[in-house]
């Protein structure tokens, strides 16, 4: 078992409040990714769980057990650091071995157990070397392997990719992923990369200044942001955002910008009642648009980016600048004025002042 | 007065060889010429400490070598004896004395202050209150001029002194410390220590706050208690520093000089005529300058040995 409860988690360093009242439930065997920018309070969040943060106030349970008070070591949780904090001085074995030895285990099982790590994760030929000696990716497997030894309920992760190249990066997030298949365990994984959160969590937390901004899978987040940062923080290229007003006309709702004016189904506009004339943001992603002469945003193209599978257009619509993905065999050039048409199952609207979610 | 020697033996030739090699290995293959200029910046940027180590150091070991093997009463001219000064100091026992007095005040100052300075640093790696004025008031026997220090040692000595009357209130009568044969060498070793764990204190501290904390935190999940991380993190991670530590303070307390000088004199019967002080007193009151040049040969390569046995323990600690 390994279900984490997280109750009004608090953490203040003296001036800066870096976790605020943070709850959630983590279930059993969940891969949970805790995302935001850097300074946002993830690696605050997981020290806490790990015993290595006193906690301001709030609580933490394990399993229904209360770990406020538990020493970190009783704690049936293991730590994946970021700079991965392998003992420079203890050969691979060493580091792996020696949570279990500092647990007293028996020698032939220690053995038994490193030795069965090392073979899930492929470093059996590494177990008499020392961490000096060893690349970035060989480095993180040994760190992973340390963890597993121990079989914990819960893995704790603080970034422990990013000190490696994009493609060992993208590469080991897949072995990360299939690790924690086999192993089934509680993952609770930090990062600041929207990227990784995406393909690796089961479920997204997207914090913002120490607080919870949204909980939920990957695509409902992506999809149906909770507010302006969430989806401007999620998707690559980010979200656009230009200010609209709103508009009521023949009981149809608009979205009304210089360039541009969105129709809304009425399904869609219920968050908007009552709010004729007002100042909203209006958004939209890149890829939710196409070309097209009925489009209803005009803008000129500025900047042409070709990727490969797509072209990304930076246009500018009413001075305000939007990009939009269109197909790679579309031409186009400089200067060209293009209309787009947004799919009004995708258009987002967001309070200007609170950033709250309204369509 | 005898012949200079060096100074008097550089020949054309050899300038013109050295200046050559210099050139050889400045030019560095040619094809890089800001790589060879760099290489030649390097030079000059060390060449002042080159100067000054040749000049004051080199030199005068080489003289003191030469002088050795002479007789010279810094009157009469220097005779040319072989190494008759040697067998004098072999057929000393004031020399065998001394040479012991050096071992028993090295390892007497050394070893404790490896543990003290250890101790030391551990509790001001703690975050507690006042700790910034803590340290500087360890700090404060360094900045403190060594003849100054030697002076009011001397008083706190006294029979009167502090020492003794600190002492009294714990009902021990008073010692005249610096008189006796038992009492004087450890005298001159508290304050050796007094004096060196402040220092090598601030050497360890540095040492212990390179640590990255990762490491303390990995193994405290890992389940290790304060006396394991100590054992299995601090101590490995500080094997480097520990290894300067021990070389410096044998090498700092083997030097000791003016403290005896001062306070003893060497005395009582010798029991604190420590090898420098032997040397000095051999030279400057006896006027037995070759016999002091042997002796200090002698000393040189004691320490030199020591040094080298040590560099390599530094080595094998420094291996990651
Ligand atoms: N030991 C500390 N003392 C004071 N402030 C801290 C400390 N650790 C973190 N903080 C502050 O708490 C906030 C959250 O930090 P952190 O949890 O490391 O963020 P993240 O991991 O999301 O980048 C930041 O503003 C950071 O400056
Ligand atoms: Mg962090």
């Amino acid at each position: 078992m390994g279900e984490v409860l997280l109750e009004d988690l608090t953490k203040d360093f003296g001036e800066v409040i870096a976790v605020k009242e943070v709850n959630l439930t983590i279930h059993d065997g969940e891969f949970v990714v805790l995302l935001g920018p850097s300074g946002c309070g993830k690696t605050t969040t997981l020290r806490m769980i790990a015993g290595l943060e006193e906690i301001t106030s709030g609580r933490i349970l394990l399993d229904e057990r209360v770990l406020n008070d538990v020493h970190p070591r009783d704690r049936d949780i293991a730590m994946v650091f970021q700079n991965y904090a392998l003992y420079p001085h203890m050969s691979v074995y060493k580091n792996m071995a020696f949570g279990l030895k500092m647990r007293k285990v028996a020698k032939d099982e220690i053995d038994r157990k490193v030795k069965s790590a090392a073979g899930i994760l492929g470093i059996e030929t590494l177990l008499g070397r020392y961490p000096g000696k060893l690349s970035g990716g060989q480095r993180q497997r040994v760190t992973l392997g340390r963890a597993i030894v121990r079989d914990p309920r819960v893995f704790l992760f603080d970034e422990p990719l990013s000190n490696l190249d994009a493609k060992l990066r993208v590469q080991t997030r897949v072995e990360l992923l299939k690790l924690h298949q086999h192993l089934a365990a509680t993952s609770i994984y930090v990062t600041h990369d929207q990227v990784e959160a995406m393909t690796m969590g089961d479920r997204i937390v997207v914090m913002h200044e120490g607080v919870i901004q949204q909980v939920g899978p990957p695509m409902e987040v992506y999809q149906n942001p909770a507010n302006q940062f969430v989806a401007g923080f999620i998707g690559s290229p980010a979200m656009n955002f230009l200010s609209a007003t709103v508009r009521f006309e023949a009981g149809r709702t608009f979205l009304e910008g210089a360039g541009f004016r969105i129709p809304l189904p009425t399904e869609r506009a219920g968050g908007l009642a009552g709010r004729e004339g007002d100042e909203i943001v209006f958004g939209i992603r890149p890829e939710d648009m196409r070309l097209g002469a009925e489009g209803e945003i005009e803008g000129a193209v500025e900047i042409i980016e070709p990727v490969g599978s797509d072209i990304f257009l930076d246009l500018s619509v009413g001075g305000a600048s939007l990009t939009a993905r269109v197909e790679s065999s579309v031409r186009m050039s400089q200067g060209e004025r293009v209309r787009l048409h947004a799919d009004p199952a995708r258009v987002h609207a967001f309070d200007p002042e609170t950033g709250v979610t309204l369509v | 007065m005898g012949r200079e020697i060096g100074a008097g033996r550089t020949s054309p030739s050899m300038v013109r060889r050295s200046a050559s090699l210099l050139r050889r290995w400045g030019a560095g293959g040619g094809k890089s010429s800001l790589h060879s200029h760099l290489r030649w910046a390097g030079f000059f940027f060390v060449l002042p400490a080159l100067i000054h180590l040749v000049i004051f150091k080199f030199y005068p070991m080489l003289q003191a070598f030469r002088l050795s093997f002479f007789r010279y009463d810094l009157m009469s001219p220097p005779v040319f004896t072989g190494l008759e000064n040697y067998k004098l100091l072999w057929e000393n026992p004031l020399f065998h004395q001394s040479f012991w007095v050096s071992v028993k005040y090295m390892f007497g100052v050394s070893i404790p202050e490896w543990f003290f300075a250890l101790g030391l640093a551990l509790l001001l790696n703690r975050r507690m209150p006042g700790r910034a004025v803590i340290r500087l008031a360890y700090f404060f026997p360094i900045a403190m001029s060594q003849i100054v220090v030697a002076m009011v040692w001397k008083f706190m000595y006294h029979p009167f002194g502090l020492v003794n009357t600190i002492l009294e209130t714990f009902g021990i009568g008073r010692i005249n410390w610096l008189s006796m044969e038992e009492s004087a060498l450890p005298a001159l070793i508290a304050i050796g220590i007094w004096r060196g764990i402040p220092l090598f204190g601030v050497i360890y501290l540095a040492g212990l706050q390179a640590i990255p904390k990762e490491y303390h935190e990995a193994a405290i999940i890992d389940g290790a208690g304060v006396f394991q991380r100590f054992f299995y993190v601090t101590i490995p991670l500080l094997l480097p520093t520990i290894m300067f530590v021990m070389v410096l303070s044998l090498l700092s307390a083997v030097k000791v000089f003016l403290n005896p000088l001062v306070m003893t004199e060497g005395g009582p019967n010798g029991t604190t005529r420590v090898l420098p002080y032997f040397i000095y007193e051999t030279g400057f009151a006896f006027f037995r300058m070759g016999e002091a040049a042997a002796a200090s040969m002698v000393l040189f390569v004691f320490l030199f040995g020591l040094t080298l046995i040590q560099l390599r323990l530094l080595r094998r600690g420094g291996v990651e």
